[in-house]
């Protein structure tokens, strides 16, 4: 939007800082109320004046230990679904992008419909199947869910990244005489970095917050994963330790928010790149 | 191999490469997929270890039968439509009052996207905090306007479904809000500049000339958050259940319950294959009607 003149771009500004604030007021009030001393909770004002803050939950959160297994095997979970994520939508994706055979516009086309399965639906066979093989509880399956969930969209993501690459410069390189793997690794590869980060910073994300996989697969503490931990942790904490609860899920998402602050410039590219059709 | 021509062979690379992803993709979606397409033609009680019975269309013919269905399925619909309407609009209207250089727009920018990145686990409770009676710091003024009686959450009241929306739309916003805004990165400021110089306003610009450019985009968002909330399960489970009484019961939470609760996987899988049905139909209309521009 153009701006004509001063009054109306400072206008522009204090409009848009205080819509952000508003949406960002229901995080604000958590972050706050877990400062609060467990007295002043319920009395329904927002601000905690300086002097009586209170880092109860916040001691108690830190010295959960259950807590710090959930996030050694979130961690474990997402960097392990990840990275096969990035590799198998890179591979996916290059070909779809730019290998012609048969079947290519069919798989190109199921791609959007995949999205369209609910988790829920992967979850139920998933289970099964996790049950059968013997991998029920293990944090192998709930890697197999995360990536069964985030792979459809990676594809599409990381397509419209290829679908954006100038042919030409292979094209050259074929020419040249480089063969397929010389292609990729000198080419591709350090023209792709865009694309893997999106992926990646997708695909750990959707990992860190992922309940579902979770939820069905896995029922032994000791291999669950933040999002369902915390929730098993606020089961049993209900009316005791709601500071301690807040705390806790306010430590659990600052690794997500940032990375979300770091990298949103990815993520804006990725989905950029995924709606662009050549 | 040499005998190959060269667009052969990087045919048969191209499957080749393409092997190990399919096999995988295979794997992770194809199969489930198909199972769950096959369980849903048979009667799997988990619980009590019997074996599968195959029973044909008994668990369809069962779910659309049954009383919860057809409004379950009216509320899955409601709510998508009404979260991507809303999202969509706020997004466009948002970020085009955000697109403008100033000092610290990144930063309130990265602000905006926070409600995304927190876990659906910690935006559900805090949601839940914030609609409670007791903890929210609207309560008195909710009351004050006969909406809750003291004490009482939004969430147990008839007005749940309301308030599940507001958190949806909340919890989602800032995923559209950057698909539009990278969109509008897109748009050529000469176009914006030729417009200007041609007499038209900020107002004009947005309308006749921007948004018409990113109808691609906004099409791909509409359908990417219809699917995506037609399917939606963590956050609605967590913060309502389904309940109270089942008003904000979705097909989601219902599969989940006759998976879960019941261990009546047959019956889960049939809700389950429905959902994807319903939405591959909805969608093979919308692109009939919209034409094929989406599609690759």
């Amino acid at each position: 939007m153009i701006v004509r003149n001063k009054a109306l771009y400072y206008l522009r500004i204090i409009a848009t800082i205080t819509i952000v604030m508003i949406g960002f007021f229901p995080v604000f009030w958590l972050v706050n109320s877990s400062f609060k001393p467990f007295n002043l909770l319920t009395n329904g004002k927002v601000l905690v004046p300086i002097s009586q803050m209170n880092f109860d939950g916040y001691k108690s959160a830190l010295t959960n230990s259950s807590f710090w297994i959930y996030v050694k095997n979130s961690i474990i979970v997402g960097v392990i679904s990840t990275f096969c994520t990035v590799l198998l939508s890179l591979a996916g994706a290059y070909s779809l992008a730019r290998m012609k055979f048969k079947g290519r516009r069919f798989i190109s086309s199921c791609i959007l419909f995949i999205y369209m399965v609910p988790p829920v639906l992967l979850a139920i066979p998933i289970y099964l199947w996790m049950y059968k093989l013997g991998l029920l509880n293990t944090r192998a399956a709930v890697i197999f869910g995360h990536i069964a969930k985030s792979l459809p969209f990676a594809i599409w993501m990381m397509k419209g990244f290829f679908a954006g690459l100038p042919v030409d410069i292979e094209d050259a390189a074929k020419i040249d005489g480089c063969n397929l793997m010389q292609i990729i690794g000198k080419i591709i590869l350090p023209l792709s970095g865009n694309g893997i980060v999106s992926v990646a910073t997708y695909t750990i994300i959707g990992s860190w917050n992922d309940y579902i996989m979770s939820y069905m697969l896995i029922t032994k503490s000791k291999y669950q994963t933040v999002p369902v931990g915390l929730s098993l942790m606020f089961d049993s904490a209900e009316f005791m330790d709601v500071t301690g609860v807040m705390a806790t899920s306010i430590i659990a998402s600052v690794p997500v928010i940032i990375f979300f602050f770091c990298l949103q410039k990815y993520l804006v590219k990725g989905v950029a790149a995924g709606s662009v059709k050549e | 191999m040499k005998k190959m021509t060269m667009e052969k062979r990087y045919s048969l690379y191209g499957v080749l490469l393409l092997l190990p992803s399919l096999t995988a993709l295979a794997f992770f979606m194809f199969k489930p997929l198909l199972d769950s397409i096959i369980m849903s033609f048979k009667e799997i009680n988990f619980f009590s270890g019997e074996p599968e019975k195959f029973i044909g269309f008994d668990n369809f013919r069962w779910l659309f039968k049954s009383e919860w269905f057809v409004p379950d399925l009216i509320r899955t619909f409601f709510i998508s439509i009404v979260v991507t309407v809303v999202q969509v609009i706020l997004a466009i209207m948002i970020a085009l009052l955000i697109d403008f250089e100033f000092k610290g727009q990144k930063f309130w920018r990265g602000i905006l996207v926070v409600p995304w990145a927190i876990p659906v686990f910690v935006a559900s409770l805090m949601w839940k905090w914030l609609y409670s009676g007791t903890m929210s710091p609207f309560s008195k003024f909710l009351v004050s306007i006969g909406l809750i009686e003291p004490g009482e959450s939004i969430l147990g009241g008839e007005h749940a479904l309301f308030a599940l929306i507001i958190s949806l739309i909340w919890h989602g916003f800032p995923f559209i809000f950057l698909v539009i805004y990278s969109g509008l990165q897109q748009v050529p400021q000469t176009l914006i500049e030729s417009a200007v110089i041609d007499g038209a306003n900020s107002f004009q610009v947005s309308c006749k000339i921007t948004i018409p450019y990113i109808r691609k985009i906004i099409a791909t968002a509409v359908v990417l958050r219809f699917v995506f909330q037609f399917n939606q399960f963590p956050f609605i489970h967590l913060l309502t259940g389904g309940g109270p009484l089942n008003r904000t019961e979705t097909l989601a939470i219902a599969a989940m319950k006759q998976g879960v609760s019941s261990f009546q996987y047959g019956r889960a899988s049939a809700i389950t294959t429905t959902m994807f049905l319903v939405l591959v139909i909805a969608f093979a209309i919308y692109y009939r009607i919209a034409g094929r521009e989406d599609l690759d």
